[in-house]
């Protein structure tokens, strides 16, 4: 216990010796936070749609999607870079064509909105401001861990780890001082700014001050639970910060914080569930604890497991030599 | 100029050496291309445009955005940092050792990414213009050269390898994410298409999508001097940051 305690108070003697890095990384921390939640409090999910026609067309408000007026086509690259989903040019008289690079699906759904306005349109509820805000906040917060248990790796470096490690505390004492000390600094900038977002600059933050500690609690837990592994298995600090933000991105991206990837493939879409990100936006976007009681409990059982397989090989390799 | 080319093979062959950045740079923009083009295929009809042609381009600027963690590997990671004072006090220019590093960084990476757009082109039949693929490929090399700078310039601003490649990272990756590489971003309203705006990354993404798609070169210019505008300044920024006695 006072080896943990000496590792996490000796953590934050050392951030405090080189403030300007860490003063830097808490401000990006900060304002990915405010970023996520200035974006997430929008949540607008309908398809965007460029008309090309008259102000006074039939078709200038289309149920379910936000039509632009525009005076002549759009060039293809809009498409190609989300400006509009699809392109209608009104024809007159009732006609009209419809352009997109998206799937069919999308074509056949703004023709029926079209041609029967009254019938409600693509109506997807999309997900509220504050499971918005966490999905963008996932990659964010899991990066920060990387940074943030760097110490890690210079101590690996410098031997400092050899010698805590043969103290009684041993190297599971000094891996959870090293997950505390980050935990403690992420989570705390992360919901300062979130009561900032939300008292502030009354933002529309979605969840209540309770549940974003409890969502930002299991969320930093996980990343530094992840971050500390990775640092264990990497060798170098470099090489563990490639590698960690490398598997941190992709997997958040594919998890889909971001961006729906359905695919029909089935066999994909379980591979998929074992990321805890997938769980983690099941958690948040769900409307009953008890029904995301399984979520809950893996986002829990994963980061014990990390710390628990970081110490377990940080232990060999210390024995052995690496 | 003999004498900075071996400089600049030195330092080459020390990335080479590296396994880590070596697959870094070609290894995972290949993956991430392959897999989110295969998923993202979903939302795309076969109309001749699909998601390998948009991840095609959006991974390789991202990766780009990631020359900077590259070169700042190769300016000052510790095994290398105590060479510089060699150099530093051979009688060449001080200026040519960082110079060397901004140089033999792009060289690499800008082989790294022409070899990547080459297996791109054939395996996945990525458009990147056709006829105009030259201004693609200038766009995607100055760029390169800017990030190389910018890693240089951040190694000599924090003086350690370590802090500059976790802020380069981290600022990487929130810059890729918000300026829509890999999901388009304008569709969440004007608000968020502007900071997105605010990127270079987002700069050469759109100037590229342009020449593929519109055969417009309207922001071809700009966009390349900005570039190299911005690289001029990371440079006198290096120089006016670079102390000899950071090294001993």
């Amino acid at each position: 216990m006072s080896g943990f305690l000496a590792v996490f108070k000796n953590n934050f003697r050392r951030y405090r010796a080189m403030p300007g890095p860490v003063v830097l990384m808490l401000g990006f921390l900060a304002a990915s936070v405010a970023l996520a939640a200035f974006f997430g409090a929008n949540t607008s999910s309908k398809g965007n749609v460029a008309l090309v026609g008259e102000t006074d067309s039939l078709m200038a408000n289309i149920p379910g999607y936000n039509v632009t007026l525009v005076n002549e086509e759009p060039p293809v690259s809009d498409m190609m870079l989300g400006r509009y989903d699809a392109v209608v040019v009104d024809g007159g008289d009732g006609r009209f064509s419809v352009r997109t690079l998206k799937s069919r699906d999308l074509e056949e759904e703004l023709r029926r909105a079209i041609e029967n306005p009254t019938v409600a349109g693509k109506e997807s509820e999309g997900r509220g401001a504050g499971a918005n805000i966490l999905g963008y906040l996932i990659l964010v917060i899991l990066l920060q861990g990387i940074t943030f248990t760097g110490l890690y790796s210079e101590d690996r470096g410098s031997g400092a780890l050899k010698r805590v490690a043969s103290t009684p505390s041993g190297a599971g004492g000094y891996l959870l001082a090293q997950g505390a000390s980050g935990f403690v600094l992420i989570f705390s900038s992360a919901f300062l700014v979130i009561c900032a977002a939300k008292f502030l600059f009354r933002l529309d933050v979605g969840f209540s001050l309770a549940e974003y500690a409890g969502y930002l609690t299991l969320l930093t837990l996980g990343s530094v639970a992840f971050s500390l592994f990775v640092a264990t298995i990497a060798g170098k600090p470099d090489d563990a910060s490639a590698m960690g933000s490398s598997v941190a991105l992709l997997t958040t991206i594919l998890a889909g914080s971001y961006h729906d990837f359905s695919s029909s493939r089935p066999v994909l879409d379980a591979l998929l569930k074992v990321l805890p990100q997938k769980s983690f936006l099941n958690l948040v976007e769900g409307a009953n604890l008890l029904h995301t009681l399984p979520e809950l409990i893996y986002l829990l059982a994963a980061p014990v497991l990390l710390i628990a397989l970081s110490a377990f090989f940080a232990d060999r390799k210390l024995k052995t030599g690496a | 100029m003999l004498r900075f080319m071996t400089l600049v093979k030195r330092d080459i062959g020390n990335l080479l050496s590296s396994p880590v950045l070596f697959l870094y740079n070609t290894l995972l923009p290949i993956l991430m291309t392959l897999i989110l083009g295969f998923l993202g295929n979903g939302d795309y009809s076969g109309s001749g445009v699909n998601a390998y042609d948009y991840y095609g381009i959006s991974i390789m600027v991202f990766m780009l955005l990631n020359v900077s963690v590259t070169a700042a590997n190769t300016f000052m990671e510790h095994t290398l940092k105590k060479a510089n004072l060699r150099v530093i006090h051979a009688p060449i220019p001080r200026s040519w050792t960082y110079l060397s590093k901004i140089a033999s960084t792009s060289l690499f990476t800008g082989t790294c990414f022409l070899l990547m757009m080459a297996l791109n082109a054939f395996a996945l039949g990525v458009d990147y213009g056709g006829r105009m693929v030259g201004y693609v490929i200038a766009l995607m090399l100055a760029f390169n050269l800017m990030s190389a700078a910018l890693g240089v310039l951040f190694c000599c601003i924090f003086k350690s390898e370590e802090v500059a490649n976790k802020i380069l990272s981290f600022i990487t990756a929130v810059m890729a994410i918000f300026g829509g590489m890999f999901f388009q971003l304008d569709g969440f309203g004007p608000a968020a298409a502007l900071i997105s705006r605010l990127s270079p990354a987002r700069w050469v993404l759109d100037g590229m999508f342009h020449i593929v798609y519109d055969g417009s070169l309207s922001d071809f210019l700009p966009a390349l001097l900005s570039l190299l505008g911005l690289t001029a300044l990371c440079v006198l920024g290096s120089k006016r940051f670079f102390r000899t006695e950071d090294y001993v």
